[in-house]
């Protein structure tokens, strides 16, 4: 049982798309990504968690924005230019991750990404799913799942 | 076996759900009609069973065919008229239909079902109105062959005989599944539905034994056999069928042979048992042996109904409870959402129409986008704005479904229920026409029944409990609904016993819901609201009807959810009235868009009452502090006050008046006031008037005590409701109403309370829907709290209300420039303008003409020492009504109207036309004496009325004396004064307390009580009631005085009893009314 899934693992290359975080790079797998975006006009939610940065249209579908630097622990998104709304699909709704700027899109091979340690960072380590280290920098790959759970 | 294929069986379900969907009111009309059936009624009915039963069969839905089939049977009775369709026959029937139709709903599971508690019940019916040797028959399973035929069929006995005796063909019909249907390129059901529109399936088999093996030769055959009885004669059949004539095979008797083999059995083992059963309970007789027969018999059915009916009883006892089951499986089932919806053609036409509309004003919207030009642009933007809203209404119906799909099943509700309770309930729906969303009537579905069988069973009493009550026996229950602003309203109207506001308070104080404190200061209405707190249920014992566990406070949260708003009104032993209102279509409601901070807000419309603007110079008057919660004074009430910004943490601003600036609001409370004094002011404003453009320092500039008035001060309130609960909400800024189109926030935001989901504004940006029964919940300002505040503030002003004597509306007026003057407002006829030049002096009295007469004039100086009237072009008249004529009193304006507390002094500035002095407004003012002027002037027009006085002057003396209970020693001696002067003789106390004392001690003397309502100790409502309800003091006529006479004072008056209303100055009308009660006494 165990064999073939190891093979599926060996030849299945992944797409990262990365952003940075602060100054942490992180990459999410492309298959989850819906749409790349810079909308700015995000309607506050009072009351929310400080994580939320707000609601807002999407061709006619609410959808919450989340801050992604608060989210990891790390420090608000700083406004300015290069912000981009990452909107991923999770659970039948469409979700915003707010992050400081879009970086490349990479391949990474499945079997090279190593389990993620307690602590990348700063940032707390059960985000993640895994690290992929290139030449030049260390992509943590976040657990979605785990990122927007309530 | 299940039959496979999804869609055909989906269709069948749908199809079957359509049929099954009127059969109840059918049967309920079948039943009241009794013995005198409409035939085509009963056969509806049948055809549907029927059709269910065809195609349950073919379907492999063994249950759902077997059950039925037995329906199928007792109404073929009913329709040879073999069987009266009485109320336990019906009772059999809808519980049957009902499990059918749960059965059909879960179809994949129906098989794996027990339904032989219907079929017991059934099977006992039909035995028990049949002739010992057909009885046999029902059990008796006979196997039809035929000669020429391979495959063998089983059937009851009883259904062959039965087609026969309708004189019907009996055919074994043997269709091949792959050549006849499947080639064919037909559709099982249709083949189905053809046989039934001709005849009557009996039987249906699958033959799979005869299937060929692959190795055998020749092509592969799946036998479908139908067993079919149909007045069809022989030669047509292969048309209708369209099959081979050599597969159709007509049944003779000889065909037809007794089971031999057990197996075949065990399928008819459960309705043999149930035969069994009937038997015996019955009448416990030897069934005769099986014989073949073919032949008419004739038969009394009636006595034999008679006992199956005793049976039926002792059995419905132990059915009650699944009968509450099913109905309760049926109501949950039916609130199931719908997957799939009818939609009328010709509006789905429209709606394409309007689609291909809407592509090609896009295609022209491009092009003119891309042509630039500018013109074409505007017409297709119009064009496509047009679209878009015939878009939306079409889509919109296509969601519309009549509440009756939701009213329709409450009559049998009701009948099961009034029957169960041994109750007489009738029950009146009207609006069933009534259009709302799809999911409105779902999720009304749940809180309507409960409504309706709380209403039941709660409400109406029992018949001997109704007579003793002087009610008619039959209790009746109205379901309404009807259209109103925009809103979709339900009314549900017992006259049952209605709920009592004290023993609800009661109930809620000992279930620790509430603070025996918090109850005192509930006002009537909020004590029957009580109802829909949460962990509430008034029936005293928990009955299987209505105490589910679910309490009204359910009902309010599902109604809440929908944006409906529910109300309740109640009189005890009359009966209750609930109104639900609710909005026709949760996609797009119309709503007030608000804003607080830098974002906008929508409050639904349903939830809003009114705006307010409270102006800058009125804050501090009109906004208080009671405690540390902030109300607002409107129309005599006080709301509590909930400040958005604050509930939802915002930052709250305000819009600079002279800069246009957004700048940080700083008043912590909403009374504060930016007032020159306050420090407050300076920090806000005064470094702004250098941030001011140089050009607006010049005339532009306002000075200070300007800017205190400034509409930008002013506080923005939106009055909403929650429930029977209002506060009001303190905004930035009021905006317009918009229809929006909700849409659902997502999970993360579901934490925060206050929200109702989200809307897209015209600009593309996200508005937030605020639900106000959450913000006040999070305010802590919950209905109880709330209103617990206001209540003891409202108490309080109440008692200083009353300390001060009664208020009182006034008309106000000058006569020369200096003196003020005023009359009570309800003596007031009305006021009118007149030209100076019009007045004629005829026999040295001045009058007008007016309406076809005159109008005789005077002024207050004829008879009073006071300025005479300062000549000018123009006068205003107050017209007075006094004894039957009408006479104008010609004053100096303003006229004004205000209320104020009524302490007359009655001495000081007494004089002739003056009843007296007080102060309003900082003005000494004189209450003018209407009637003592008149009579000065115009003596003879009271004497004609002195015979009548003689007489009544005869009557008091002969007869007793006038009790006349006021606390305010004005009123009293006014009051007092002009009765002694029209002749009678008249007792004065000081309150209710002293009423009773005289009553008690001198009662033989009394012969009218005229009473203050507002009093200390013992108040004129309750003097009354004490009055009323003693059997010594009942005949006694109580007159009351009120200053205000408030709707809501006389209908609470007309409650208690008293006899007749009249305003305390108005002497002309009480000395009529009390004339009136004293004749009636005698």
């Amino acid at each position: 049982m165990k064999k073939p899934e190891i093979k599926t693992k060996k030849t299945k290359m992944l797409e990262l798309a990365t952003f940075y975080v602060s100054d942490a790079l992180c990459g999410i797998d492309i298959l989850k990504i819906q749409e790349i975006n810079k909308h700015t006009t995000v309607t506050t939610v009072p009351q929310a968690a400080d994580y939320v940065q707000g609601v807002l249209n999407l061709r006619g579908r609410i959808v919450t924005i989340i801050d992604l630097g608060i989210k990891l622990g790390l420090s608000p998104i700083k406004k300015n230019k290069d912000n981009r709304n990452i909107i991923v699909d999770f659970q039948d709704e469409q979700i915003g991750l707010l992050v400081d700027r879009i970086s490349d899109v990479l391949v990474a091979d499945a079997e090279k990404i190593e389990p993620a340690p307690a602590n990348i960072g700063g940032m707390q380590g059960k985000y993640f799913e895994g690290v992929f280290k290139t030449d030049k920098s260390l992509i943590g790959i976040l657990d979605i799942e785990e990122v927007l759970k309530e | 076996m299940i039959f496979e294929d999804d869609e055909t069986l989906q269709m069948y379900v749908e199809e079957s759900l359509e049929h099954l969907s009127d059969i109840e009111d059918d049967l309920l009309i079948i039943e009241d009609q009794g013995k005198d059936i409409d035939e085509e009624l009963v056969n509806n009915v049948f055809r549907a069973a029927h059709s269910i039963k065809g195609g349950a069969g073919f379907m492999g839905l063994t249950t759902i065919k077997e059950l039925s089939h037995n329906v199928e049977n007792i109404l073929g009775m009913i329709r040879t008229r073999e069987m009266v369709p009485e109320s336990y026959v019906v009772s059999v029937l809808l519980k049957a239909f009902d499990r059918l139709k749960d059965l059909i709903l879960n179809v994949g599971t129906s098989n794996d079902q027990d339904v032989s508690e219907h079929i017991d019940a059934m099977v006992k019916l039909t035995t028990g109105s049949l002739p010992e040797n057909e009885k046999q028959k029902v059990k008796n399973i006979v196997t039809i062959s035929h000669p020429n035929c391979r495959s063998i069929i089983t059937a009851p006995q009883f259904d062959i005989d039965q087609a026969v005796k309708e004189g019907k063909y009996v055919y074994l019909i043997e269709y091949d599944m792959i050549k006849d249907i499947q080639k064919k390129n037909k559709n099982p059901i249709e083949v189905m539905n053809a046989l039934i529109n001709s005849g009557v399936i009996i039987e249906t088999k699958i033959d799979i034994s005869s299937v060929g093996t692959l190795e055998e030769k020749g092509p592969v055959k799946l036998p479908f056999i139908v067993l079919f009885a149909s007045i069809i004669e022989p030669d047509m059949m292969t048309v209708l069928v369209e099959i081979e004539e050599k597969f159709i095979h007509s049944i003779t008797g000889e065909m037809i042979s007794e089971v031999s083999d057990k197996t075949h059995q065990i399928m008819a083992q459960m309705s043999e048992a149930a035969i069994k059963k009937a038997e015996s309970d019955s009448m416990g007789k030897k069934s005769a042996p099986p014989v073949i027969e073919v032949e008419k018999k004739h038969h009394e059915t009636a006595p034999k109904a008679r006992e199956v009916k005793r049976a039926q009883e002792t059995e419905s006892a132990e059915t009650d409870k699944d009968e509450d089951q099913t109905a309760d499986s049926k109501s949950s089932s039916s609130s199931a959402h719908q997957s799939s919806l009818r939609v009328n053609i010709n509006l789905l036409d429209t709606l394409m129409t309007l689609a291909g509309e809407l592509v090609l004003s896009r295609n022209q919207l491009l092009q003119s986008i891309t042509a630039k030009n500018e013109r074409a642009i505007e017409t297709s933007s119009q064009r496509i704005d047009m679209i878009t809203s015939e878009l939306q209404e079409a889509i919109m119906r296509t969601r519309m479904q009549p509440i009756s799909n939701v009213f329709n099943k409450f009559t049998r509700v009701v009948r099961d229920l009034a029957n169960h309770l041994h109750k007489d309930v009738n029950l009146t729906m009207t609006g069933k026409d009534v259009e709302l969303d799809k999911t409105i009537i779902e999720t009304i579905n749940d809180p309507l029944t409960h409504l309706v069988r709380n209403a039941v069973d709660h409400g109406i009493e029992p018949p001997e409990v109704r007579i003793k009550k002087g009610k008619n026996p039959t209790g009746e229950i109205v379901l309404k609904a009807f259209h109103e602003a925009g809103q979709v309203n339900i009314e549900i109207t017992d006259d049952g016993k209605g709920l009592d506001g004290e023993e609800l308070s009661m109930s809620a104080v000992k279930k620790g819901l509430l603070s025996e404190q918090q109850v005192m200061e509930l006002s009537e209405k909020e004590k029957i609201s009580l109802i829909f707190l949460p962990g509430f249920s008034t029936a005293k014992e928990v009955t299987d009807v209505s105490g589910r566990g679910v309490g009204m406070d359910v009902v309010k949260t599902n109604l809440d959810k929908l944006g409906g708003i529910v109300d309740i009104d109640s009189e005890t032993g009359e009966g209750t009235t609930i109104r639900i209102k609710l909005p026709l279509t949760l996609a797009i409601i119309p709503s007030q868009i608000i804003s607080v901070g830098n974002e906008r807000y929508a409050i639904p419309q349903v939830n809003l009452d009114e705006l307010l603007r409270i102006p800058a110079a009125q804050v501090k008057e009109r906004i208080e502090k009671v405690g540390n919660a902030e109300v607002v004074r409107l129309r005599g009430t006080l709301l509590p006050l909930l400040n958005l910004a604050k509930v939802l943490d915002i930052e709250q601003t305000f819009t600079h008046p002279e800069t246009g600036e957004v700048v940080r609001n700083r008043r912590s409370e909403i009374a504060d006031r930016r007032s020159p004094k306050s420090p407050k002011f300076y920090h806000e404003q005064e470094p702004l008037p250098e941030n001011e453009p140089p050009s607006e320092e010049g005339d532009n500039k306002r000075n200070r005590t300007d800017r205190r008035y400034h509409s930008a001060s002013a506080i923005n309130i939106a009055v909403v409701s929650a429930g029977p609960f209002k506060y009001g909400l303190v905004v930035d800024k009021l905006h317009d109403s918009e229809e929006i189109v909700v849409k659902p926030i997502g999970r993360h935001l579901k934490g925060c309370e206050g929200y109702a989901g989200a809307t897209i504004m015209g600009d593309g940006k996200v508005a937030l829907i605020l639900d106000v029964a959450s913000l006040a919940r999070m305010a802590s300002l919950s209905s109880l709290e709330g209103t617990d505040r206001v209540a003891s503030e409202e108490k309080k002003n109440k008692e200083r209300e009353i300390a001060q004597k009664d208020r009182t509306s006034l008309l106000l007026f000058k006569n020369s420039e200096k003196e003020y003057f005023a009359v009570p407002l309800n003596l007031v006829e009305r006021i009118e303008r007149i030209k100076a030049g019009d007045i004629e002096v005829v026999g040295g009295r001045k009058v007008v003409q007016y309406r076809g007469g005159s109008l005789p004039l005077y002024e207050l100086n004829e008879v009073a020492k006071v300025s005479p009237l300062p000549e000018k072009n123009q006068y205003e008249v107050i017209v007075f009504k006094i004894v039957g004529k009408e006479v104008g009193l010609m004053v100096t304006p303003p006229v004004d109207a205000v209320e104020v507390n009524l302490s007359i002094d009655a001495t000081t500035l007494k004089q002739k036309g003056i009843m007296g002095s007080l102060i309003v407004g900082n003005h000494t003012t004189l209450m003018v004496d209407i009637f003592e002027i008149i009579k000065t002037l115009n003596p003879e027009w009271f004497k004609e009325k002195s015979t009548d006085k003689l007489s009544a002057l005869a009557t008091s003396k002969t007869q007793g004396k006038i009790l006349f209970a006021e606390d305010s020693a004005f009123f009293r001696s006014q009051v007092e004064g002009f009765l002694v002067d029209d002749g009678y003789e008249v007792i004065a106390v000081e309150d209710g307390r002293e009423a009773l004392d005289i009553l008690e001690s001198r009662l033989d003397e009394i012969m009218l009580v005229l009473t203050d309502l507002e009093m200390p100790n013992l108040n004129g409502f309750q003097l009354t009631k004490k009055i009323k309800t003693d059997s010594k003091l009942s005949h006694l006529s109580v007159i009351a005085l009120t200053s205000l006479a408030a709707e809501e004072d006389v209908s609470k008056g007309k409650a208690v009893g008293i006899d007749d209303y009249q305003i305390k100055l108005d002497r002309e009308r009480l000395l009529q009314s009390i004339r009136h009660y004293i004749s009636i006494r005698r």
